[in-house]
């Protein structure tokens, strides 16, 4: 079985680790895994902007660079929210966007595998992405891979299921209404003190890092969920 | 004529204090109510696929059903008028309100928001008292409803009360300042004031609302209601409400206008066994809403007013139509997280929430709504939730492209663009966020950043790219491979835990695209679907009774099951010790205008499933005794009662081929109520405060029950 990478562009920028880590997981449990180098974007900003054209052209892209592997695997649920579920309406149904999966339910539902043998001491409340739980159905995924890492204990909060309000072009819009959202979602998870937030998308986390930031909140840390999959004990840097 | 935008708007209300938390307070309760709910319904999902269907089935046969549903209210000597615009709703509604002179009343009606019907009343020098409590608040208020189901929820008990002291001259309590002095707007703690006390007072302000609207009622003439169904088979008007304002509204004035969107039509009246178990969960959290008026009577004054206003166009629109399949339950307002941000004036009409950027810009125009579409952070909660499956933010996206094509949605499109362009390749990406890093530490405070850095810090890239990363590690080989600062793993070790993986239940790799195990959850939930269904036909007294006592959370229901009729009496008796005849009014006898302290009444059937017991009745003002009273006593025979509300739907068929029921029917589950004050629940509403169902074994008339030889 051929796998390909699928690193979305603000993970390729902003946390290369949770794609090295996505990587690394996969190793372990032997799937090598290929990156073709020419990727750029599934068209989702495009897509949620209007822009069915920009969009169009960039999920043909994207089908056409992945056409070649068995399985296509990204460690973000919107970008493959976008692929599985929104494709169609762009290039018509397309073998590629049925085969491109989200990192944990890749592993959960393809690979059968619940632990991977990752160890990390701490307490962490987890934010499945909006995408990830809804246009993909795979928040039992996540959550059986997160509950069987040893050592992390999940805290559960009131806005566990809330939206963290970044939503794509919804943030550059109406960006006082973004950062309300994001603080009202942040609220209930700093009053628990967890040691990290853990998330399946990269996006959420920029967009909650963003508001800790200039809040000047210091004591909230933010994890992919593929670099807590890949922690062997230590806490990542 | 443009409005002003909704991201300007939406700024405000974001600033506004506290009105973020007192819409998150509501909603977030409804939701959880509604969610524990709904996992005790098995069915739930299918009858959601149900409801689709025969929602769109209506929508597609929508010429013949209108037809069908004119003449069979014309046969009963209504008036019909489809009115196209504002305007003509408006024109139509003034004249018959003007005609009978005198008071109107008027329940709840989303389309009588749509038209700015009560501005138009009171232009032509009508007065109109809203009659729902959360309408009549923001009545008051002068404001507009800020939410389909719950009007007020963007007032809290303190607003209310400051409220009804102005309006009202109602006394305010000492804790409360005559002036809201807002707390910082960071915070989100709860108000400081407890929350018994402020529930004590949202009780007696909706009790003191209660007895000013009770001579309202008395007083009109007219009645204007809305109608949550229209039923093309039988030309029935279906209402359903919790605090009997409704029934009043129906029952008392001599005279009754309806509207209704063209939209509320469906075919079949057992389509409502579908929708009215869909509706009160998805609204309120209720099992059942307190009255489900069925109106199918030959009624004296009678007039519909249908509401066209771009329902016709946007039936013909393919990606969008079922839009119109929406039954106005408010569920997507409650889940959606811009929505429990900015409450319901921030989008500019009568709908909000993610339906209302959608409906919106349909009945108004897209141009009058650019912003609304993108409104939305595309979370999907609301198709989620939706009780009739409208994928709500996929509709949303579609309109995002119509909006770009027709060049409203300038403002990202050239950002969007370049971005587009950027990501043809990896290259373009490399020099772009090249770009990004020299200047981010200037652009900040520009006003090209500022939509992002309203509240947020420009993100930081990482020092080195995951494609930098990759091409180092593929030069060096593996034994580099280094992620998190750990050490390299030995090749070819696979740290699978051997037994964890084989306890996995779904160990083997599958070939084909993952879903979500759903099989077993339907198994599951047919089964239990069965079990519920035996349960009740096993024991139908139980299932009444145990529903029933649910109705009235602090002893506001009682049922009692008897073997004999004198036992029925004598508990009759008891509770009327004392009573003056002219107090109770028993069914049957010719009701005054006024109030009473004990109804008296039989039951055509009774609902197992839900505790609703119902009336059915030769004219509408024999209502009385169920409405008009502090106690509602209620006897019956166990063969009264039917499973569920298809059982009842099914029983009703029958009954009104063979003319054994009259052509009014009312489901009554539990005595009135309203919870439109911080979701405060309080009883009674306009209707009744109290409940008393006797089940006898032996046959016995309710005239029997009463101590007194004169009735019956």
């Amino acid at each position: 079985m051929r796998v390909a990478l699928f690193v979305p562009c603000f993970v390729d920028a902003f946390r290369p680790k949770a794609a090295a880590a996505t990587v690394e997981v996969l190793e372990r449990l032997g799937v090598t895994v290929e990156f073709p180098a020419e990727q750029t974007c599934c068209g989702q900003p495009q897509f949620n902007a209007g822009l069915r054209d920009d969009a169009r052209e960039l999920a043909r892209r994207f089908v056409d660079i992945f056409a070649p592997y068995d399985a296509v695997v990204g460690p973000s649920g919107s970008c493959v929210g976008m692929i599985r579920r929104h494709y169609a309406s762009l290039v018509g149904e397309h073998p590629v966007a049925q085969r491109t999966f989200e990192l944990c339910e890749f592993l959960v539902d393809r690979l059968g595998v619940v632990d991977v043998g990752a160890k990390l001491q701490g307490r962490c409340v987890l934010h499945v992405g909006c995408h990830e739980r809804r246009e993909l159905g795979a928040t039992a995924a996540v959550e059986r891979l997160v509950g069987a890492v040893d050592g992390l204990t999940r805290l559960p909060v009131d806005s566990d299921e809330w939206c963290c309000g970044f939503g794509g072009t919804f943030a550059v819009k109406f960006p006082e209404l973004s950062v309300e959202l994001g603080r009202r979602k942040l609220e209930p998870i700093l009053r628990a003190a967890p040691d990290w937030l853990v998330s399946t998308d990269a996006s959420c986390l920029l967009h909650l890092d963003c508001i800790l930031d200039r809040t000047g909140t210091k004591t909230l840390r933010t994890l992919h969920v593929a670099e807590v999959l890949a922690a062997r004990g230590e806490p990542p840097a | 004529m443009s409005e002003k935008p909704f991201r300007r708007v939406a700024a405000a209300k974001v600033a506004e204090p506290e009105l973020g938390d007192k819409v998150h307070r509501a909603t977030v309760r409804t939701v959880e109510k509604r969610a524990h709910l709904v996992a005790e319904i098995p069915d739930w999902e299918s009858l959601r696929r149900r409801a689709r269907e025969l929602r769109l089935d209506a929508l597609d046969r929508r010429e013949k059903l209108l037809d069908r549903l004119v003449r069979r209210l014309e046969e009963r000597g209504a008036s019909v008028t489809v009115a196209h615009s504002s305007e003509e709703a408006c024109v139509a509604i003034v004249r018959l309100a003007r005609h009978t002179g005198g008071e109107v009343i008027k329940s709840k009606s989303m389309a009588s928001e749509e038209i700015g019907l009560n501005a138009a009343l009171e232009a032509a020098g009508v007065t109109v008292t809203e009659t729902d409590l959360g309408e009549w608040i923001v009545q008051q208020a002068r404001q507009a409803p800020s939410h389909i189901t719950a009007p007020a929820i963007h007032l809290s008990v303190e607003d209310v009360a400051r409220i009804f002291h102005e309006r009202a001259g109602i006394p305010l309590p000492d804790w409360i300042p005559p002036h809201p002095s807002p707390p910082p707007a960071t915070s989100y703690r709860p108000p400081a004031t407890p929350e018994p006390v402020r529930q004590s007072l949202a009780r007696d302000l909706s009790l003191a609302a209660r007895g000013i609207l009770r001579e309202r009622f008395l007083a009109a003439r007219t009645g204007i209601t809305g109608a949550n169904f229209l039923v093309a088979e039988s030309g029935t008007v279906v209402l359903l409400e919790n605090e009997g304002n409704i029934r009043l509204t129906t029952c008392l004035p001599r005279r009754h206008i309806v509207l209704a969107g063209v939209e509320k039509l469906v075919a079949r009246d057992e389509d409502l066994a579908v929708l009215l178990r869909l509706l009160p969960v998805s609204a309120t959290a209720q099992r059942q809403s307190c009255y489900v008026s069925l109106l199918a009577d030959r009624h004296p004054d009678l007039h519909v007013v249908l509401l066209d206003r771009g329902r016709t166009a946007l039936a013909a629109d393919r990606e969008q139509r079922d839009l119109l399949t929406c039954i106005r339950c408010g569920a997507c307002l409650n889940v959606c997280p811009v929505y429990r941000c900015v409450g319901g004036h921030a989008y500019g009409g009568a709908y909000a929430g993610p339906i209302g950027a959608l409906l919106l810009p349909h009945f108004d125009g897209l141009e009058r709504h650019p912003d609304l579409p993108f409104a939305s952070s595309l979370c999907g909660a609301c198709s989620e939730t939706c009780p009739v499956g409208i994928p709500l933010h996929e509709r949303l996206l579609e309109l995002r492209a119509r909006l770009v094509e027709r060049g409203f949605a300038r403002d990202l499109g050239w950002t969007m663009r370049r971005a587009a362009s950027a990501m043809r390749s990896p290259s373009r990406i490399a020099r772009a966020l090249s770009l990004y890093r020299l200047v981010r530490p200037l652009v900040g405070g520009l006003p090209v950043a500022r939509r992002w850095t309203a509240g947020r810090a420009l993100p930081r890239p990482a020092r080195e790219t995951f494609r930098q990363w990759w091409a180092r590690r593929t030069d060096r080989g593996r034994s580099q491979f280094s992620v998190l600062g750990q050490q390299p793993e030995p090749a070819g070790t696979l740290n699978r835990n051997p037994e964890s993986a084989a306890a996995q239940p779904r160990a083997e790799a599958r070939g084909s695209v993952p879903e979500v195990p759903r099989g077993s959850e339907t198994e599951n939930r047919e089964l239990k679907t069965e079990n519920r269904v035996r349960r009740i036909a096993q024991n139908p007294i139980d299932a009444f009774a145990s529903r029933f006592a649910d109705l009235g959370p602090a002893g506001e229901t009682a049922f009692h099951h008897v073997a004999t009729a004198a036992e029925a009496t004598a508990i009759a008796g008891e509770l009327l010790r004392g009573a003056e005849r002219r107090s109770v009014i028993v069914e049957g006898e010719e009701p005054e205008r006024r109030e009473y302290a004990f109804g008296v009444t039989g039951a055509a059937a009774l609902i197992a499933d839900t505790g609703g017991v119902v009336l059915d009745l030769r004219r509408r003002d024999l209502a009385v005794p169920s409405l008009l009273v502090d106690t509602h006593v209620v006897v019956a025979h166990p063969s009264r009662l039917v499973a569920d509300l298809p059982a009842f739907f099914r029983m009703r068929a029958e009954k009104r081929v063979r003319g054994d029921w009259y052509d009014v029917q009312v489901l009554v589950t539990g005595p009135s109520r309203t919870a439109d004050i911080e979701k405060t629940l309080v009883i009674p509403a306009h209707g009744p405060r109290r409940m008393v169902v006797i089940l006898c074994d032996e046959p016995l008339q309710p005239g029997n029950l009463v101590p007194w030889t004169d009735s019956g």
